[in-house]
């Protein structure tokens, strides 16, 4: 009777608990309206060199109040990871019937483990949503650019200028020639500083091409083009997707192997209260009492 | 920290700057007119009835010489790419007219015979062609 009474709030308390470990529900850790992660625009990211887009949102991301509760949340789910690992170890010798007190503690704190899991687990599947928009965005912006300059005036006149360009290398020799032979062995003052500044541009432009800020995306150690480096971003957050829906099941798994634990020890408190319960002892019948008249 | 910041802005203000210049500092095609100018020069050369034939040689020399850097110029500068003017779009779609050195070249011939060839003169034409009023 005693075993029962003292039980009843720690039952009402499980049951509490459990009630709260629904993995399904959207119940994430409340942010707030200036608690959002709000990632930079498409528009500024597009301007930015292709390897730094990725760096860009990841800092963006960590200075967000979702990276803060990421962390808190972590912090949260050591420390529990550490208590339960401490009372499994004091639990797991102990009978049916014993430290009964103690196992209840121990599934309330698997259940506030796993509730603390679901709300990082929910926080990485927004922020991951998040920046593949932003990716699609980048993309589509990317995409959309090059169909407006491909069909303005100017990128045909800069392809006709290119390709007049490369006649004219061609022939810039012979024409040369031609002059000197002609008698105009040195070159015009236009060409001659010309030739001058193109190899002191030609080093610039190699010194800005090697620098570390302007390095061409590489994926695999082969250069990309932006949007090819882009696409694989979104590739790499499938990847990252297709591994939090499994890390989600897993969450379920553990969430209903907990619900079970809860279950069964409910069971043996409520075995254990029957035991104590005076009622549920044999009764005195006049068969069983015929020996004190004899 | 800060003044590193400040070196940033700096450099892309600079890079702004510049690329700004390019764009709109002179939307007059100004490396291509006188490029006109001188083929112009050119054909009057060419063409010109008081020049003897050692005079036009020379001044037909000169000319190819001024043309072939005035072309190198033109087909490098960026600046026409921001211009509308139907001048540019029809230069560059006639590069064998335009540019006659470095056509020219491509065909073994000199800037004149380019230019006559593109404007369907032969020997044969002007030979056959007789002076009198229209």
């Amino acid at each position: 009777m005693q075993t029962s009474t003292y039980f009843k709030p720690q039952l009402l308390a499980l049951a509490l608990s459990l009630s709260s470990l629904s993995l399904s529900a959207a119940a994430v850790t409340p942010t707030g309206n200036n608690g959002e992660w709000e990632p930079v625009s498409a528009e500024s990211l597009i301007e930015l060199p292709a390897n730094l887009i990725e760096k860009r949102i990841q800092q963006d991301f960590n200075m967000s109040p979702w990276a803060n509760e990421l962390l808190q949340l972590e912090q949260s789910i050591a420390q529990q990871s550490s208590q339960i690992k401490a009372l499994q170890s004091l639990v797991s010798e102990a009978g049916d019937d014993e430290l009964v007190d103690e196992k209840v503690s121990l599934v309330q704190l698997k259940s506030g483990f796993l509730d603390a899991m679901q709300d990082g687990h929910e926080l990485r599947q927004k922020s991951l949503n998040k920046k593949i928009g932003v990716y699609q965005n980048v993309l589509e912006k990317i995409y959309s650019a090059s169909n407006r300059q491909n069909n303005q005036a100017k990128f045909v006149l800069k392809q006709q200028q290119e390709a007049a360009r490369q006649r004219m290398e061609k022939v810039m020799a012979q024409v040369d020639e031609t002059l000197s032979a002609q008698g105009y062995t040195e070159q015009s003052p236009y060409a001659d500083e010309f030739a001058k500044n193109l190899s002191k541009i030609e080093q610039l432009k190699q010194a800005i091409g090697q620098h570390q800020a302007t390095m061409a995306a590489k994926i695999d150690g082969i250069e990309v083009t932006t949007d090819e480096y882009v696409r694989q971003l979104l590739i790499q957050a499938s990847s990252e997707q297709s591994l939090l829906d499994q890390e989600g099941l897993m969450l379920s798994y553990m969430s209903k192997l907990v619900a079970l634990d809860a279950q069964a020890l409910e069971y043996a408190i409520s075995a254990s209260a029957d035991e104590d319960n005076i009622l549920a002892q044999p009764m005195t019948t006049p068969a069983t009492s015929v020996d004190l008249f004899l | 920290m800060k003044s590193l910041t400040r070196l940033t802005q700096l450099a892309f203000v600079f890079c702004g700057l510049a690329l700004s210049n390019l764009a709109s500092a002179n939307n007059e095609p100004l490396s291509l007119s006188n490029l006109e100018r001188e083929r112009a020069a050119l054909v009057q050369d060419l063409l010109d009835p008081s020049l003897d034939f050692e005079a036009r040689l020379v001044s037909i020399d000169r000319r190819q010489r001024q043309l072939t850097d005035m072309e190198r110029m033109v087909i490098r500068d960026e600046r026409l790419l921001a211009s509308k003017s139907p001048m540019v779009k029809r230069a560059f779609e006639k590069y064998e007219l335009t540019f006659l050195v470095h056509a020219g070249a491509e065909n073994n011939q000199t800037a004149t015979a380019q230019w006559l060839e593109q404007v369907n003169f032969s020997s044969q034409s002007i030979l056959r062609a007789k002076a009198g009023y229209r």
